[in-house]
């Protein structure tokens, strides 16, 4: 789902300049992220970020003025990656007939929203960078991650690997690749030039991935 | 009698209900090849032979409070040893589970405590009884593969025959090893206490009542309820004895996606009555268990 282009107000204030507008498209680039493991295969689900280095200010945010969604689906989230930037509400819609019960543990936002079922919408502010690992304490084997970053540029990749940022003010940036399996970290700095369209390819080592089994558990043995 | 028609329509509804009201089916069916089967002590007895098995269950999950759920299950099925059709019997009861998670996440132990009434209709006619049964079991997951759990549990037999009144307590420990998404390995070990039933021919039985065996062995069985069954021979005796037993088994369990597992088990137990007389039994099982 791309999600550079955050729906806001403020850029279409920003555009009522037209000459400011008219600079920044000219002075803007494109990056394509390709990420594949050590076997060359496509990495789905990899948060593809790009931290200006150089701005004199921090880039604008620019925050969805609508919540994003992370749904509940067959006792499962949907999607099981979203990215979003710092400042995003998140609503955790229950799309099942059963309650769920949504939590955090991790530090960047710590929460739980107390047993739910349809029909009740409970959006949370996301308002520091880092990663949020999902849970439900009801169903255990329901996991779904987060990650908040501090840039509007931003991006996940799909089923091809590959991730494009578009509008990219010229300059230097720091590239940031996060995976729920990656091993140890992915980062780069390059350089975005003006009206181009440059590629990275980039290789990670991904751990097994060690979500808590769903399929059901035999009653074991033991005689009666 | 089971119709296949009236079955099909049953299990139809019970899907249609399960779709509406939250209500979750599953399937668990096995095949055991049991090493004595019959209970028997002595070698010339014992006999091998396949199990069968099939239950059907119901189950709704419904959360109470933060870290409470209540799980109710009804459950129907039927067991069957086609060597020795006399044992087949049909069972269908229902539990009540509370289930209690002490704190937030995966790894928040988490306690069961269980209910449970079952009737089983047995061909032989002296086995149909009402069992009641209570369990309470805790458990621990420690990372995303591993996790261990320590149950009691206690079951009462309220049979038409006082062979079959059987009423027993086990105390065991499980220890669950995922090894990846799809393999996983776990195994038991604990010990029951109280009555269990067991087989002897005609010929062994005589010789047990006469004190051919022991005396020790006369004196007790000479107390104790039995009753010819023919449940694996003609004249066959089946008798309700007072012991324990030591079992464990290793299971390994790979997933067929999210919903269905096929289990293969070895299993074994050791168990003793009151007169010294040890029963060895061995068995293999091949499952399949799916959530519809
Ligand atoms: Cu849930």
């Amino acid at each position: 789902m791309p999600r550079i282009f955050l729906h806001s107000p403020a850029p279409v204030l920003a555009c009522l300049l037209a000459f400011t507008c008219h600079t920044s498209r000219l002075a803007a680039g494109n990056v394509v992220v390709i990420v594949k493991d050590t076997k060359g295969q496509p990495v789905t689900d990899a948060v593809v970020s790009l931290i200006p280095l150089e701005a004199s200010a921090p880039a604008p945010l620019h925050p969805p003025v609508e919540p994003v969604v992370i749904s509940q689906h067959g006792e499962e989230f949907d999607p099981y990656v979203t990215v979003v930037a710092v400042g995003t509400h998140v609503s955790f819609p229950n799309l099942d007939s059963i309650r769920h019960q949504v939590y955090s543990l991790s530090k960047t936002k710590p929460f739980e929203i107390p047993l739910y079922g349809s029909g009740t919408e409970q959006s949370i502010l996301f308002d520091r960078p880092g990663i949020v690992a999902l849970g439900c304490n009801i169903h255990d084997w329901m996991s779904a991650y987060l990650v908040v970053v501090e840039t509007p540029h931003f991006m996940k990749t799909a089923g091809d690997g590959v991730a494009r940022l578009a509008e990219l003010p010229a300059g230097r940036y720091r590239l940031d690749v996060w995976h729920p399996r990656l091993a140890g970290e992915s980062r780069r700095d390059l350089v975005v030039a003006a009206a181009d369209a440059a590629t990275q390819t980039i290789s990670v080592t991904l751990k097994p991935d060690r979500r808590i089994r769903r399929a059901p558990d035999g009653a074991g043995g033991g005689y009666k | 009698m089971i119709h296949p028609e009236r079955a099909t329509a049953l299990f139809l509804a019970a899907l249609a209900w399960n779709s509406a009201f939250a209500v979750s089916l599953s399937l668990d069916a096995s095949t055991t090849w049991a090493d004595n089967i019959s209970r028997s002590a002595l070698a010339a007895d014992q006999t091998d032979a396949f199990f069968h098995d099939a239950h059907l269950t119901a189950s709704h999950l419904q959360p109470l409070a933060t870290g409470l759920s209540l799980i109710a299950e009804a459950s129907a099925g039927y067991e069957v040893v086609p060597r020795f059709p006399q044992n087949s019997a049909y069972l269908g009861g229902a539990t009540a589970a509370l289930r209690k998670k002490f704190g937030i996440g995966a790894f928040a132990p988490v306690l069961v405590s269980e209910i449970g009434l079952q009737r089983r209709e047995a061909r032989i006619a002296g086995d149909n009884s009402w069992i009641a049964s209570g369990a309470l079991r805790f458990s621990q997951r420690f990372t995303d593969a591993w996790r261990a759990s320590i149950s009691g549990d206690w079951e009462q037999h309220y049979a038409a025959h006082s062979t079959f009144d059987v009423r027993h307590h086990r105390l065991f420990g499980t220890l669950t090893w995922d090894i990846t998404d799809r393999w996983q390995l776990s195994g038991g070990h604990g010990r029951l206490w109280g009555d269990f039933d067991a087989n002897a021919s005609w010929s062994t039985w005589g010789r047990a009542l006469g004190g051919l065996i022991s005396p020790v062995v006369a004196s007790y069985y000479n107390t104790i309820s039995w009753e010819v069954t023919n449940a694996y021979g003609p004249g066959w005796v089946t008798y309700r004895v007072t012991g324990h037993s030591d079992f464990w088994w290793l299971e390994l369990s790979p997933a067929l996606g999210a919903n269905t597992s096929l289990p293969l088990r070895y299993e074994g137990s050791t168990t003793v009555n009151r007169a010294g007389i040890k029963y060895e039994q061995y068995g293999w099982t091949l499952g399949v268990l799916h959530r519809f």
